[in-house]
């Protein structure tokens, strides 16, 4: 494996980084010169030399290969989780080391976690930091630099390949060099939408861009301390909803439906599952709050409801309640949302409802073929036949994940959590949702957990966004041949 | 000739000299930064200390006025030396506290400072009153007795003030000491982060010049010796194209062309 090669392009990912550093504190000069404009122009300077100094001696390479290429990804996405700290260090305030790190693997994630106690405190230069990190790591910290960066010819395929997660390759009916551009071109559609209609629905420009960033890379970074309940708007909500709705999508089916082809968001099955799925646990936790006399009045119900469990299904985190006073039966269903989340090829983390979809139709068919023994049963979605290989890799991940939350809450309850705290924590974290419930409920933050469990919490992020096996395969590189 | 074109002019020079640069520059950034910022703490400390010093000076002022008034009055009131000299020391001392007291005034706002100046001010007419004889002494009410019953209980007050006074007057310096501790936190992290950076940088360039010029070299020096000495033909694999490929293209010619 040439490490020379590897670092070259992981250069090519911090300078793309280090522009949005950059960015951010032209929002900071703007701002009157704020206190975070000098932390991020310098952040930027450390970037861009860290990532443009390999560039000086490396040439581009020709050929790479899938392990260079699978390390250029994942040593890309923790290269700039620990980039991302340095505004966040120089500037001071509460991030001491453990927090800037946990702050920006939470961005980087699009876990939306964070460990602040007053966000309204930080500076706009340092907001719109924290929301660029989301909105570059919702679609992939590669991916945007595939895109930005000079042709790659073959290496954009190879590196793209590794980017994306298998199950969520389905429905690109596209050479995959188009993939990159069509993830873009949604992404930043539908983040250009979104900012216009939060404006019209009356917040001022900067929290509309920074929430459509945030929605739209379903992170749920807000520049309020208590969420979308600052502004108490039904017409924010419902832009709210639909973006993130529509940013739970695989991108690929939304750009078909926009091209008007066949395989379009009204044809998928995926899609009807998950929005159905998303309907009916809205009016079943809307009929038990209202039963349960937590909100006055069925609409208020369905009102939170309906916000709260398309913001975990989509893994956003966004919030207008405090979902710790609700009842079991919503928090049960809130945390079932939030192990499952939405679809593959989106910018959602969590097990993709994809593979739920697909487990079901698999037990569906053990239970055919006990019946029928001779029969040849074959699993599909959206019409296409499901070869065994990725069965088989449905059926791995969803035990993985399963261990991974179980693992993550024997962690966290070692260490001093509650075990609501501890359990919803560790899905939230895994499945890079966010809020869970206890002490990380909608209406908190991490910011009392000890260094241990947010780092704890951090590793349980990188591993859910890298669908787990990406981040362990790390560790082995070595035998690989 | 073409073969032997350098496909980047000055490949090797040029990537050394922008490498060292690179550094240069890093160091000189986070210096300058770490500059800006040890020059805002040095500021703040300065002004800190001067508003304290400031303080304390006013308190020591109010102090010494107020016991050379109360000297001064012991003097007349209680061992009856009335004199010139002591009249014009209480004077003097009632003059001091009053400007003392206005200073504190505009300097710091707060409830202690105002209930300062209200009891210096009750203390000081008291003290005028005794002074121009408006107190009707007798022989029930003396001004011993004036002394111990109504002089001596205020100027405690206003000396219980005075101290209330300059621990107001510290505890408001508090937010100046926070900013202070938190720009002496930025002048510190920028220069500690910029190290760290610079150690990568440095790794770096050690990494690229083994990869690039180190090992190229040393293949090119194995290789030339196995064909001087076991004949085994020459070859060296180059990682760039710059002029090592070129010098390894010329030792190639030149063998090629011995008998």
């Amino acid at each position: 494996m040439r490490l020379h090669v590897v670092i070259r392009y992981i250069g090519m990912v911090l300078l793309f980084i280090a522009a949005f550093m950059l960015m951010s504190a032209v929002v900071s000069l703007v701002n009157g010169r704020d206190s975070a404009y000098y932390p991020l122009l310098l952040s930027s300077f450390l970037t861009a030399l860290l990532g443009g100094f390999p560039l000086i001696f490396v040439e581009r390479a020709e050929q790479i290969k899938i392990k260079e290429g699978y390390c250029i990804v994942v040593g890309s996405w923790l290269v700039a989780c620990i980039v991302g700290m340095f505004p966040y260090l120089i500037w001071g305030g509460e991030f001491t080391p453990v927090n800037a790190w946990f702050e920006s693997v939470s961005g980087f994630t699009t876990t939306g976690a964070s460990i602040l106690n007053d966000v309204e405190d930080l500076p706009r230069g340092l907001q719109f930091w924290r929301m660029s990190t989301a909105w570059i790591g919702g679609v992939g910290v590669v991916m945007f630099a595939l895109v930005i960066l000079p042709s790659l010819g073959k290496n954009k395929l190879m590196l793209s390949n590794v980017e994306l997660s298998t199950i969520a390759k389905d429905n690109y009916q596209y050479r995959t060099q188009v993939i990159v551009r069509i993830l873009i071109i949604v992404y930043v559609g539908l983040t250009l939408v979104t900012t216009l209609l939060l404006k019209i629905s009356g917040m001022c420009w900067f929290d509309a861009v920074t929430h459509a960033m945030s929605a739209c890379s379903t992170c749920g970074f807000s520049t309020k301390n208590t969420s979308i309940a600052f502004y108490d708007s039904a017409a924010i909500e419902t832009v709210l909803v639909v973006a993130m709705t529509l940013a739970g999508i695989h991108f690929g089916i939304l750009y078909a439906t926009v091209l008007g082809r066949r395989n379009n968001i009204f044809r998928s099955e995926v899609v009807r599952v998950y929005v159905g799925m998303m309907a009916v646990i809205a009016l079943v936790v809307a009929m038990s709050l209202w039963g349960q006399d937590v909100y006055p009045s069925f609409v208020d119900s369905l009102r939170r409801s309906l916000f709260h469990v398309v913001s975990i299904t989509t893994t956003s985190g966004f919030a207008i309640a405090d979902t710790n006073t609700w009842t079991s039966l919503a928090v049960v269903l809130l945390l079932f949302c939030s192990v499952v989340c939405a679809c593959a090829g989106s910018t959602a983390g969590g097990m993709k409802i994809n593979r739920l979809l697909l487990s079901g139709k698999m037990i569906r068919n053990r239970l055919k073929l006990q019946q029928h023994p001779n029969a040849v049963i074959r699993t599909k979605i959206d019409g296409t036949v499901q070869d065994d290989a990725v069965l088989d890799s449905v059926v791995i991940f969803v035990v993985a994940y399963i261990m991974l939350i179980l693992v993550g809450t024997v962690v966290n309850t070692m260490f001093g959590a509650d075990l609501i705290t501890g359990f919803s924590a560790s899905i939230a974290c895994a499945g890079n949702v966010g809020p869970g419930f206890g002490d990380v409920g909608s209406m908190n933050n991490y910011a009392a957990f000890p260094a241990i469990l947010k780092l704890n919490g951090s590793l349980l992020m990188l591993l859910g966004r890298l669908e787990i096996f990406g981040f362990i395969q790390l560790f082995f590189i070595r035998y690989w041949r | 000739m073409s073969r032997f074109k350098l496909l980047t002019i000055g490949g090797i020079r040029k990537r050394m000299f922008v490498g060292f640069v690179s550094i240069v520059l890093l160091l000189f950034f986070s210096g300058m930064v770490s500059l800006f910022e040890l020059g805002r703490v040095s500021n703040d400390t300065e002004e800190i200390l001067l508003a304290s010093k400031s303080n304390v000076e006013l308190a020591g002022e109010m102090i010494s006025a107020l016991n050379e008034q109360n000297d001064a009055v012991i003097c007349l009131a209680v061992i009856g030396e009335d004199s010139l000299t002591y009249r014009d020391v209480c004077k003097n001392a009632i003059a001091r506290l009053s400007d003392a007291v206005s200073l504190a005034d505009a300097k710091v706002d707060g409830a202690a400072v105002d209930s300062l100046a209200v009891h210096a001010g009750v203390l000081n007419s008291m003290v005028m009153d005794y002074l121009d004889g408006k107190l009707p002494f007798d022989e029930q009410f003396t001004s011993r007795d004036w002394y111990v019953d109504s002089y001596k209980d205020e100027y405690v007050d206003v000396a219980s003030h005075i101290t209330r006074y300059m621990t107001g007057a510290q505890s408001t310096l508090g937010p100046d000491v926070n900013r202070l501790s938190r720009t002496a936190y930025r002048a510190v992290t920028p220069v500690f982060i910029s190290l760290v950076v610079m150690i990568v940088v440095v790794i770096m360039f050690y990494y690229f010049l083994s990869v690039y010029y180190i090992r190229p070299v040393l293949r090119m020096n194995k290789s030339l010796g196995d064909f001087l000495t076991f004949k085994v033909p020459f070859d060296a694999t180059m990682t760039c194209r710059d002029e090592l490929s070129e010098l390894k293209e010329r030792i190639k010619s030149l063998i090629s062309r011995l008998p």
